[in-house]
């Protein structure tokens, strides 16, 4: 008991402060609505109970402390239910360890995102299940059957068809150990009869749901872990105890005859217990420790706190956050850029961050997958190109259901463009999800008078930024005429901020400098860093870049440090990976260094980069 | 003796209260008192649905809406010509009619009217009478099913999507097939039935498990429709009435995303043509006529089979501009050659581009919708529905639009009824508006779906896409169209007689 107390103690802290639950609902973005309507939905199919169950479970992880004392609970009741099924096969206190197994193993799944509270429902569903089975299941041979029917076909319906496998090969199991000559071979051979016909019922008569759905769900729950198949390990550890305790206790009474034939040689029991309880504390404490180093996702754990952090406008903190990622994923470019956009830094720091991905890790330049919707979603909101949030969010909503992020987006994107009646449907919906009644209630109270909404500032700025006169095939159009088009429409400052900074990113100076003009008109105090880095190039490279140097002028020590990049570069060599070094440690984060060094695979959707671009020659050449 | 008289006692009392209890719900179900010192007011009451001057079927399900006024409690009293008048339990604000008392009351009433009075008491304890809202029972009957389907509103990619039947006199729903069976893999669409007729039913599941469905009386299969000298497989379908062909339209379709503040999405074709599909000779065939380079689209047979209507758009007309016109060509079944094509309304005269042509059952109306270009007028905005009269050529906008979107409609087997999918309530789900068109070719105010619960529109989020009203349920089972959609597709040869093909180049086939 105290091992297990302080192997809960240790598994709640650990997800309270170290995986944070939260992040499980930012990630798997749960829709979860509290009417019949959406109840019946799941109703409709086995294990659908399971799934609505984990919905609602998963809703309730966006209050920390909440999420924690549910997967803790799940945990603590999946542990109790099998101790009581080890108790059932014989096996004493001395290795109540053991019981402990499926609770460490969930220690490692729950440190990866991606993995559902669906698990721990449908394996505790199964436990009780099982469990009812081995305390009520009546002797007789025909009652037994009819009792494995019922309680299998419920479970199947409530839980689905992987519990429902788990059940019946644990009964099957029992069966074959514990029944003897023909009961034996009746209780088995009905056993695989109700095993393969009731999900053959129910998949092909009774519901509507294709075994297919079965199939998704058990590969979802073994991908997306360092260690693929460590959710099996729960999954098996029942089955594999049920065959192996008696024999086990077999070997041990064998081993016991033998041993009180020889020597008599009693340790002092004492001893004994201190070396187990040690061994048993060692034994959990490094499974635990291995699980958990195996599968935490500590990725993810970032990424989705930059999410967060966004989503809670502290932008400063996702810059930092983000500088602590490694730069291959592109979801994290896209948070980061817009992070630095919004707390003013993008022009100034873009390049503190490798971007690797170019254009492709600051704007969306075609379709993304499930997880780059949010991001896509956020980013033409921001952009104030509500027709294309709109757009993503319904691919959000494809894809996670009527989530509160794509509601509350459809929401705002609708008052933006005024058409209240749909705002008011998301929101309408949204009072029915939980713990979003309060932000639905506000701003339904809010469109009852939409002239309210005139003094809202987040929608004004929007409706200021909404494109005029564009009638634009959006996919197939280049990303750079849209920003281009945002920024001259309205003035859109996000807009030509990501338009010079993708002409950087593409490498294009020739372009960049002719939207200089613009900075005045901004408000400007200075030039960004950036800038001045793309116009000491200038400068150094075209005819008329000391005119525009004298119409831009730039930081004396910036030119110098320019002078200082080339010169390296000249007296190292072009090729050579030495002076690369020296360049990267003393000038990776700036816009000299990946015009020369850094070559995203593809810049933009439409056009490739080419290998070596004019500007890196002209490097070359000033350096000279 | 004592115990047995308090357990006889217990055993009354519990009868008495039971009885009270059910002669109260009696009560309140049908003559249960009026408000006395009610105070009138001028005008009908704020209610969702709005059914106030509708004309429904004498075979419709129970109009149950919710009371959209100010009040502590409601009274509602139905009055009739023929019958007393009956008080509706009010659940705070939203009425539940009880379905028997209902059916009595319509079938008793047939061409004539209900009145349904409404009383609330305010919180002075002052009940107000409303006036009277008016309800209009046809004498025609509705077909008794309406088939649709249900999709989330979505662009690129879609999770589940169902073809439901709705029972019209009741409130059952079921689905006749969804994803669920295939997995979300699969999408379906463009359900068709020959004239209303549940037994002849053919729908496409697209991406997995790819092909048409048909069940024709009884025979069902999966065809695949493509064949190297069509641009794609059938899209929009038209059975003739003969029930062995089917017209459809193949196309290059091509979804737009658009800046433009108001319309978010477009859908515009590169290019398509029409083809015939005849399920006898499991044989696809076509003519230079209907497979010109220009985009002919939306087939639609006329209900004696010897015409096919359809739109048209030029080849080179891109999306602003794309203005589809109505035309017809004459068909001769029996000798299966086709006669001239005519154009039935051009573009220029309606001023914008028309889609979806569906002729009445008597031959003499043609609906369709009208939108500003394109043809998939459920993405416009601006989209109505117009009428033209095929005999003198005269047509006008029907005025049962809104100022949102009217799209797909049908008509009913008599011909007396029109069900169109219509976004007039939130401007983002399409519903089924149920129209009653009278013998004189005269619309009246259609009224919506009823729903058990007169709250469901507003949490539920699906489209019904393509309602189309059938004489009786589909009855085929689930799990034979299951085992169907996962069985492999027959391929449908394209005619070797026909020396033109579908690609839109209207181009010689090398023979």
């Amino acid at each position: 008991l105290i091992l297990s107390i302080l192997f809960f103690i240790g598994f709640f802290l650990y997800l309270r402060f170290k995986v944070d639950p939260t992040l499980y609902f930012q990630f798997q973005n749960p829709a979860f609505f509290m009417n019949f309507e959406f109840l019946k939905e799941f109703l409709r199919y086995p294990g659908g109970m399971a799934e609505y169950v984990s919905l609602f479970l998963t809703t309730l992880c966006d209050m920390p402390w909440a999420g924690t004392a549910i997967i803790t609970a799940l945990a603590i009741s999946i542990t109790m239910l099998t101790v009581r099924l080890l108790k059932s096969f014989g096996i004493d206190d001395t290795y109540a360890t053991l019981s402990l197994i499926p609770a460490i193993v969930l220690i490692g799944l729950h440190g990866n995102y991606g993995h559902r509270i669906q698990y721990d429902v449908m394996l505790m569903a199964m436990l009780i299940a099982y469990s009812i089975y081995r305390s009520h299941a009546p002797r007789v041979l025909t009652l037994n059957i009819v009792f494995q029917i019922s309680i299998s076909g419920l479970l199947l319906y409530l839980a689905g068809l992987i519990p429902f496998c788990l059940l019946m090969s644990m009964i099957l199991i029992e069966n074959a150990i514990a029944q003897k000559g023909r009961s034996r071979i009746v209780h088995i051979a009905s056993g695989l009869l109700i095993t393969f016909s009731l999900p053959y019922l129910y998949y092909n008569v009774a519901f509507m749901r294709s075994i297919q759905f079965e199939k998704e769900l058990f590969q979802s729950l073994l991908t997306g872990y360092t260690m693929n198949y460590v959710p099996l390990v729960p999954l098996l550890f029942y089955p594999v105890t049920a065959i192996s305790v008696p024999l086990f206790k077999k070997t041990a009474a064998r081993f016991r005859v033998k041993k009180t034939a020889g020597t008599k040689n009693e340790t002092n029991p004492l001893l004994r217990d201190s070396i187990s309880l040690s061994v048993q504390l060692g034994i959990i404490a490094a499974s635990s420790a291995l699980s958990f180093m195996s599968m935490y996702d500590v990725h993810y754990n970032r990424l989705l706190r930059i999410q967060k952090l966004s989503d809670q406008n502290k932008w400063n903190e996702a810059v930092d956050l983000s500088a602590q990622c490694a730069p291959n994923d592109m979801l994290i470019h896209l948070m980061r850029n817009r992070a630095l956009y919004h707390s003013g830094q993008l022009l100034d720091h873009l390049f503190d961050y490798p971007q690797r991905f170019g254009v492709r890790g600051l704007m969306f330049t075609g379709d993304g997958d499930t997880r780059q919707f949010i991001a896509f979603n956020d980013l033409a909101y921001d952009l104030g190109e509500i027709n294309q949030s709109i757009r993503w969010s319904y691919e959000e909503v494809s894809s996670f259901g009527h989530c509160p992020h794509a509601l509350k987006r459809l929401a705002s994107a609708n008052i933006v463009k005024e058409n209240y009646a749909t705002a008011k449907k998301m929101l309408t919906m949204l009072q029915q999800a939980p713990l979003q009644k309060q932000y639905a209630n506000a701003w339904l109270a809010r469109l009852e008078c939409p002239a309210v909404l005139n003094h809202e500032t987040d929608i004004m700025d929007k409706r200021s930024l909404l494109p005029r006169n564009i009638y634009s095939d959006r996919n197939n159009v280049e990303h750079m005429t849209i920003l281009v088009n945002l920024f001259y429409n309205n003035k859109n400052r996000m807009a030509f901020e990501y338009l010079l900074t993708s002409l950087l990113l593409e490498k294009n100076l020739d372009e960049f400098v002719k939207y200089l003009s613009f900075l005045k008109e901004f408000g400007y105090n200075g030039l960004p860093r950036h800038i001045q880095e793309a116009l000491c190039i200038y400068s150094y490279t075209r005819p008329d870049g000391k005119k525009l140097v004298e119409q831009y002028p730039v930081n004396p020590t910036t030119m110098q440090q320019f002078l200082q990049f080339t010169q390296i570069m000249y007296q190292y060599g072009q090729q050579s990976a030495q002076g690369k070094d020296l360049l990267q440690r003393r000038f990776g984060n700036t816009y000299w260094y990946y015009l020369r060094y850094i070559y995203p695979d593809i810049v933009s959707s439409k056009k490739a980069v080419p290998n070596r671009t004019q500007d890196d020659l002209y490097i070359q050449k000033a350096g000279r | 003796m004592r115990n047995l008289h308090t357990g006889a006692n217990r055993f009354h009392r519990a009868l008495a209260l039971a009885s009270g209890v059910i002669c109260m719900c009696l009560a309140t179900c049908s003559r249960s008192t009026q408000p006395t010192n009610t105070v009138s007011v001028a005008n009908t009451p704020a209610i969702y649905p709005d059914y106030h001057e509708t004309t429904i079927p004498p075979n419709i399900a129970p109009l149950n809406f919710r009371i959209d006024e100010r009040g502590i409690r409601f009274r509602v009293e139905i009055n009739s010509p023929k019958g007393d008048a009956v008080h509706v339990p009010v659940n705070k604000n939203r009425l539940a009619i009880p379905p028997r008392e209902w059916r009595t009351i319509l079938a008793n009433n047939k061409d004539s009217r209900l009145t349904v009075t409404v009383f609330a008491l305010d919180s002075l304890k002052q009940w107000k009478q409303f006036a009277p809202i008016v309800i209009n029972i046809a004498s025609t009957p509705i077909d008794r099913y309406l088939c649709y389907r249900l999709l989330d509103p979505g662009y690129r990619y879609w999770s589940d999507l169902g073809i439901y039947q709705r029972d019209l006199s009741s409130f059952e729903e079921k689905p006749v097939f969804t994803n669920a069976a295939t997995g979300h893999g699969t999408c379906m669409n463009c359900h068709s039935f020959r004239q209303n007729d549940p037994d002849n039913l053919m729908f496409h599941l697209r991406a997995n498990l790819a092909g048409t469905v048909l069940n024709h009386d009884g025979i069902i299969e999966k065809i695949d429709t493509k064949t190297k000298y069509t641009m794609s497989a059938g899209v929009y379908p038209a059975w003739h009435p003969n029930g062995n062909l089917i017209a459809f339209s193949v196309n290059v379709i091509n979804q737009y995303f658009s800046s433009q503040p108001q319309e978010a999405i477009d859908i515009f074709d590169f290019s398509s043509d029409l083809i015939v599909y005849n399920i006898a000779k499991n044989m696809i065939t076509t003519s230079p006529k209907i497979s010109t380079e220009d985009k002919e689209n939306v087939p639609e047979w006329s209900p004696d089979g010897k015409y096919l209507y359809y739109c048209l758009s030029k080849k080179n007309a891109v999306i602003n501009e794309s203005f589809y016109q109505l035309m017809r060509i004459a068909y001769d079944c029996a000798t299966d050659t086709w006669g001239e094509v005519d154009t039935v309304l051009g573009y220029k005269q309606t001023g914008a581009s028309i889609s979806f042509p569906k002729i009445s059952p008597d031959g003499k109306y043609v609906l369709f919708c009208v939108a500003p270009h394109g043809y998939f007028t459920i993405n416009y905005r601006e989209s109505d529905l117009y009428l033209l009269e095929i005999e003198s050529g005269q047509y006008r906008k029907l005025n049962i639009n809104s100022d949102n979107t009217e799209s797909y409609h049908g008509w009913s087997s008599n011909g007396r009824w029109i069900v169109f999918s219509s976004k007039r309530d939130d401007g983002l789900s399409a519903r089924p508006y149920i129209c009653y068109f009278d013998t004189n070719g005269k619309e009246h105010k259609p009224f919506l779906l009823p729903q058990k619960d007169p709250d469901f529109y507003d949490h539920f989020y699906k489209s019904y896409n393509v309602p189309e009203l059938i004489k009786g349920p589909v009855r085929v089972p689930y799990h034979t169209l299951k085992k169907v959609a996962y069985s492999a597709a027959r391929p449908a040869v394209f005619d070797s007689s026909v020396d033109i093909d579908a690609l839109s180049g209207a181009s010689k086939i090398a023979k």
